[in-house]
């Protein structure tokens, strides 16, 4: 699948991951498709990380996820969470083909990202899918 | 590292598929599994792309049987060989106990050749592993590529390249055509295998 | 790696490849090609040399083996010593810790329920849970009513729990982190047996404190988009019921903050709100027939933050109360 995405388009993805989960308190956010390339990323201005492995790694995590979830039956699990110490990973899938990572501290409650990121997935798919895929 | 389990008899290693993109390392999975479909009762497991990329690993458990009372099972695994993908690529390699490295003969491949057998190095230099202490068979693959017209490199040229230092046992194969694959397969595994009775004597 | 001499086991394992793929030297088998598995141990037919030479490499006795197992003595051990148990030597048991009496119930946390909604809400924060969640809080208000510091914990935890579901994704989140901070407040001081009431006071004193500095630094009044789309029509309010604007409401000694409500135009969230009773319930439902949405939307949260408003006088006259 081919996707052209405009700087406003790309903006607009920007503001929404900044208002609703860096502002929130999310440490960095991502959004990426499921072969690991990173479409846009936000972060608070803490560490920089290396977000492209972290990026692949995402995709390949949620693609095994998956490969697990055809064998015990299921079509597919569309969240997954790693909890640290200190630091946590939130991985959930946007649509087919996106996947939204946060990583945030435990200043932030796991229960409040959720709700905020059903919030942003909507204003994304309202983005994503308003543009058509090119040939 | 294989596991042994002596009071069950289990041996189970890893025979780890690496190379540059697209050079047939998932191609070689499919086709040993489409061989002995039917006599393992294993699925093989792919981790791919929407384009068939390899995103994390292609994997095909099989399950030799008894052998002298233990029951030898060999798990191979592919890696993704587009670049971007070298951490995913580091995680398959952890506990290897024997590889294969598929290389792609087209000449425009050349340089994908050496910078993948160069990372492959770095990336088990990580696990502090030295490539000349694993069992390694190099797989000379799409050998075919020359009867329709491709420039392919030489033999030689290959051998150059990637295996002057190393000297490990090599193969001129054809994933899709099926040749040579099995050889490949049956070299690294015997290999392996007399390695790791060597090292537990 | 070259195998200089192979081993009997490689031998084996070549032959055992070979019956899998075919012998196959250059070009694949055709998949026609019979292909016989040797089941079990058929083809171990070594002529020379006993099953230890066989089995020289991977025998116990060579080598340093890769994984532990657990040797047969010690599950022995373990099986007689269950055996011996189930066989009623058990008078062990009653010579250290006394007779037992099996029609005894283990204790049962007073905040079990609690506690599963509050994981839960850890998990995931909806309208379901949190309406769980405000039912038990006020059944808790039942059980503890002669404990006024644990009924003023429940009636924090209740005020942040509206405020949430009032709020939704336009909630603070410092407000789900208070929650939690407060829950756990109080269960350690329900949970824990020799606690003062000094100590309990001034775990709950810092809760307080905790809630003052969080309800500072936000508006606990200010609608956010989603408010203003929801509610854009209703700036004045409907509600006959709702009280006039309160002026500054600062706490006084160690009480609690309750920043000034006087923007009570702007609606909420579109969450409902919370229901008190039955009673209460009918009595807003009657109001807010023949409103518009908008109408009902403001409404609703006007009268929750009465609810509010009073719980919160309420908590602090307790506070100046126990004073």
């Amino acid at each position: 699948m081919n996707l052209m995405l405009g700087q406003k388009e790309l903006d607009r993805i920007h503001h929404s991951l900044k208002k609703n989960l860096i502002d929130i308190g999310a440490q960095s956010s991502m959004l990426i498709d499921t072969a690991g390339n990173i479409i846009a990323v936000v972060n608070n201005g803490s560490d920089i990380r290396d977000v492209y492995s972290l990026a692949a790694l995402a995709a390949a995590n949620f693609g095994a996820m998956n490969s697990m979830a055809k064998i015990v039956g299921e079509d597919e699990f569309s969240l997954l969470f790693h909890k640290g110490r200190t630091e946590n990973i939130h991985l959930s899938k946007v649509n087919r083909d996106f996947l939204l990572i946060n990583i945030f501290t435990n200043q932030l409650s796991l229960g409040f990202l959720r709700m905020k990121v059903a919030e942003v997935i909507k204003d994304l798919l309202g983005i994503l899918v308003a543009k058509k895929p090119a040939n | 590292m294989a596991f042994i389990n002596l009071k069950e008899k289990i041996i189970q290693a890893k025979i780890v598929y690496y190379g540059p993109g697209r050079c047939g390392k998932t191609t070689n999975l499919e086709y040993i599994f489409s061989q002995c479909r039917g006599q393992v009762q294993s699925e093989m497991v792919s981790v791919k792309t929407d384009g068939d990329r390899t995103l994390f690993f292609d994997f095909f458990p099989f399950d030799m049987g008894k052998i002298n009372e233990y029951d030898v099972k060999i798990q191979l695994y592919t890696v993704p060989g587009q670049v971007k993908y070298n951490s995913t690529r580091r995680l398959v390699l952890k506990g290897v106990d024997g590889l294969v490295f598929v290389a792609d003969s087209a000449s425009d491949r050349r340089a994908s050749n050496v910078n993948s057998l160069e990372n492959l190095q770095e990336n088990l230099a990580l696990y502090g592993r030295d490539i000349c202490s694993i069992p390694l068979v190099m797989q000379y693959n799409k050998r075919d590529l020359a009867q329709q017209g491709t420039e392919v490199l030489e033999l030689e040229t290959l051998e150059e390249d990637l295996n002057r230092r190393l000297k490990a046992p090599f193969f001129e194969a054809s994933a899709v055509e099926g040749l040579n694959i099995v050889p490949t397969l049956k070299k690294i595994v015997s290999s392996t295998m007399a390695a790791l009775e060597e090292e537990l004597r | 790696m070259e195998t200089n001499k192979e081993s009997p086991f490689v031998r084996e394992i070549e032959n055992r490849l070979n019956a899998l793929f075919g012998e196959e030297a250059g070009r694949a088998a055709p998949k026609s090609a019979e292909i016989k598995i040797a089941a079990g141990n058929a083809g171990n037919d070594d002529a020379g040399g006993g099953k230890e030479d066989r089995v020289a490499g991977f025998a116990e006795k060579g080598g340093s083996p890769v994984t532990e197992t657990v040797g047969p003595d010690r599950n022995a051990d373990v099986l007689q010593e269950a055996a011996d148990e189930r066989g009623g030597k058990e008078d062990r048991f009653e010579k250290i810790f006394g007779a037992l009496t099996p029609s005894r119930p283990a204790p049962v946390s007073p905040l079990k329920d609690l506690k599963s909604i509050i994981l839960s809400l850890e998990w995931e924060i909806d309208d379901s849970i949190l309406s769980k969640f405000d039912e038990e809080l006020v059944r808790l208000d039942g059980t503890f009513s002669n404990d006024q510091v644990v009924l003023g914990f429940l009636r924090i935890l209740r005020f942040l729990g509206r405020y949430v579901r009032v709020r939704g994704t336009e909630a603070d989140p410092g407000s789900v982190l208070l929650l939690m901070s407060a829950y756990d407040d109080l269960e350690r001081i329900l949970l824990s047996l020799d606690m003062t009431v000094a100590e309990r006071r001034s775990i709950f004193l810092e809760c307080i404190r905790k809630y003052r500095e969080w309800a500072d630094g936000i508006d606990l009044d200010k609608g956010g988009e989603k408010a203003d789309r929801a509610g854009a029509a209703a700036e004045p309010r409907h509600d006959a019921a709702a009280p006039a604007p309160a002026s500054d409401e600062k706490a006084e000694g160690a009480g609690e903050h309750l920043p000034a409500a006087d923007s009570e135009d702007k609606p909420a969230a579109a969450l409902p709100p919370a229901k008190e009773s039955a009673a209460g319930m009918e009595e807003i439902l009657a109001a807010i027939r023949g409103m518009t949405p908008h109408e009902a939307i403001a409404y609703a949260v006007a009268d929750m933050k009465k609810t509010l408003r009073e719980e919160m006088e309420s908590l602090r006259g307790e506070l100046n109360v126990r004073k």
